[in-house]
């Protein structure tokens, strides 16, 4: 049953997509105007695959995938820090709790001509932006996450006259690793939207350049088959965040608990995985 | 609006106290008090002849077991179960060894990775019980443990509350259950309903005349323990017209 429904899903997805393609297709061969202004399927297939042979696509796309993973991990190491940090202080907190949110909702592109004279044009500027796209909504999501702990887990260590540091780094830290994980994938979209803008600003190299040249010649498909790299990266980074929520229990421990105890636990789950890849025979 | 009337009461070292008394009568209010993790309006708690503070240290050597069993829902339970000597300090091999052997007397074995969610309540209930006695208190709070567990699993597990116990652990024990505080309690205070009073206490020579000591099933098929469960239940009516 379960099956019947997936095929269905699967099958839905796909028309949906064929008649999106075929109708793009038909229409652009009705108007010349028309396929200069949004291409057609073909159009932009062929133009992937020049970008893939002869402009170098894999580099541009490790270039953008680089600035933004950079950008993402800084801004979710800093904002989870200090969201875990003001759970220690509740004064802190609140004083603190207006400028996170104004400066959360501040659009990043605002701050790219300072990101500018502080890091330059180069790969720094690019990661700054994509940090800086990412750090607020990580530090709102970890403190949220750090305070809805539940009290009951922290009774248990209190019960055990553990002190406020012990409670902090068995409980509260990883209580709130799922909701810095979820936010994290959340925030792919923003750190990729960071080093995009920071390549419209300034880039040789990039999906973001490679979008900006092509439109500055009125290449619309290229436009698109350069757009389509975004879409793979998103999807791969997607998959990548999934992953890790997948095994967040074990980071999770590796985190918080000693390693006597879960060694072997992180043994049987890589021999799990290395005979599932068959590498283990090799 | 008071939880519980005043009330003395003192526990010998090494003794399983047991309390029991209607639903809302205040035995876990008054259990944390002891414990002192929670504030009260007035009165003392004297651990060994010193008066027990919240704030200072004596709450060393103390574990609590509440009615759902807490378990961090990130760690396995072999974790769960190490966690009282990881707060103590370092933990060595020999922690981990007492707390496999443990988890074994609890028939837990096999289930060492797994974590919580993937459980019953019962068994989650019988790894609380692991994490608190071998941290190796030396007062133990319990606030009815078993009362989410099934009907069987409950003799068995006092059974082996009972035996594990014996090692001089002093325990404060609250329970619904009459037959339960019978069968493990040192003692018994039969509570009325609020404000929580003392209706009456059975002391270590009241309970002594039970045979069988050692077997929750049969203890409760001798004749002394069906006349010890009618007193208590008389107890019980008497403190609490509703009961």
């Amino acid at each position: 049953m379960a099956t019947r429904i997936i095929n269905a899903v699967t099958v839905g997805r796909l028309v949906i997509v064929l008649v999106v393609l075929v109708v793009w297709q038909w229409a652009g061969s009705q108007s010349a105007q028309l396929s200069f202004f949004f291409g057609t399927p073909l159009l932009i297939i062929g133009e992937f695959v020049k970008l893939l042979v002869r402009e170098d696509l894999h580099t541009h796309l490790l270039v953008t995938a680089g600035e933004a993973v950079t950008g993402l991990a800084i801004g979710t190491l800093l904002g989870a820090v200090a969201g875990l940090a003001l759970w220690y202080s509740k004064v802190a907190a609140e004083i603190a709790r207006p400028f996170v949110l104004g400066l959360g909702t501040m659009p990043v592109i605002a701050f790219a001509p300072v990101m500018i004279v502080w890091f330059g044009i180069g790969f720094e500027m690019k990661v700054a932006l994509a940090a800086l796209a990412t750090v607020f909504p990580t530090f709102a999501q970890t403190y949220r996450g750090a305070v809805l702990v539940s009290r009951d887990y922290v009774e248990v260590l209190i019960g055990m006259n553990a002190s406020r540091h012990q409670i902090f780094t068995k409980v509260i830290v990883p209580g709130s690793l799922d909701w810095v994980f979820s936010s994290m994938r959340l925030n792919i979209g923003l750190g990729l939207l960071g080093a995009f803008m920071g390549e419209f600003i300034s880039a040789e190299r990039g999906l973001g350049f490679l979008v900006l040249k092509a439109a500055s010649l009125y290449n619309v498909p290229r436009v698109f088959a350069a757009a389509t790299g975004i879409i793979i990266l998103a999807i791969a980074f997607d998959w990548c965040g999934n992953k890790i929520e997948q095994h967040s229990d074990l980071v999770i421990q590796m985190l918080s608990v000693p390693i006597r105890i879960w060694k072997k636990k992180l043994r049987s789950c890589l021999q799990r995985w290395l005979s599932k890849t068959g590498l283990a025979d090799k | 609006m008071h939880a519980v009337g005043p009330l003395d009461l003192t526990v010998q070292e090494g003794d399983l106290l047991a309390i029991v008394g209607p639903s809302g009568c205040g035995k876990s209010t008054l259990l944390r008090a002891l414990a002192r993790t929670l504030d009260f309006t007035s009165g003392e708690v004297h651990q060994s002849g010193k008066v027990h503070l919240k704030e200072n240290r004596l709450r060393e050597g103390m574990a609590f077991v509440t009615q759902t069993p807490r378990l961090l829902p990130w760690r396995t339970l072999l974790q769960n179960a190490c966690l009282g000597a990881e707060i103590k300090g370092k933990l060595e091999q020999g922690d981990l060894d007492r707390v496999r052997s443990s988890l074994a007397r609890f028939r837990l074995t096999g289930f060492e990775d797994s974590l919580p969610g993937e459980l019953s309540g019962g068994m989650a209930q019988r790894v609380a019980l692991v994490r608190a006695i071998d941290s190796e208190p030396s007062l133990l709070f319990c606030d009815e443990p078993f009362s989410a567990v099934d009907f069987v699993s409950r003799f068995e597990l006092n059974r082996e509350f009972k035996k594990m116990c014996r090692g001089g652990i002093t325990t404060v024990f609250v329970t619904h259950n009459i037959e339960e505080a019978i069968f493990l309690g040192d003692e018994i205070l039969v509570l009325s309903g609020r404000p929580g009073r003392v209706v009456q206490r059975y002391e270590a020579k009241d309970l002594s005349i039970l045979p069988n000591r050692h077997d929750p099933v049969e203890c409760r098929k001798s004749a002394e323990f069906l006349r010890l469960f009618d007193d208590i239940w008389e107890d019980l009516k008497r403190g609490h017209s509703n009961y």
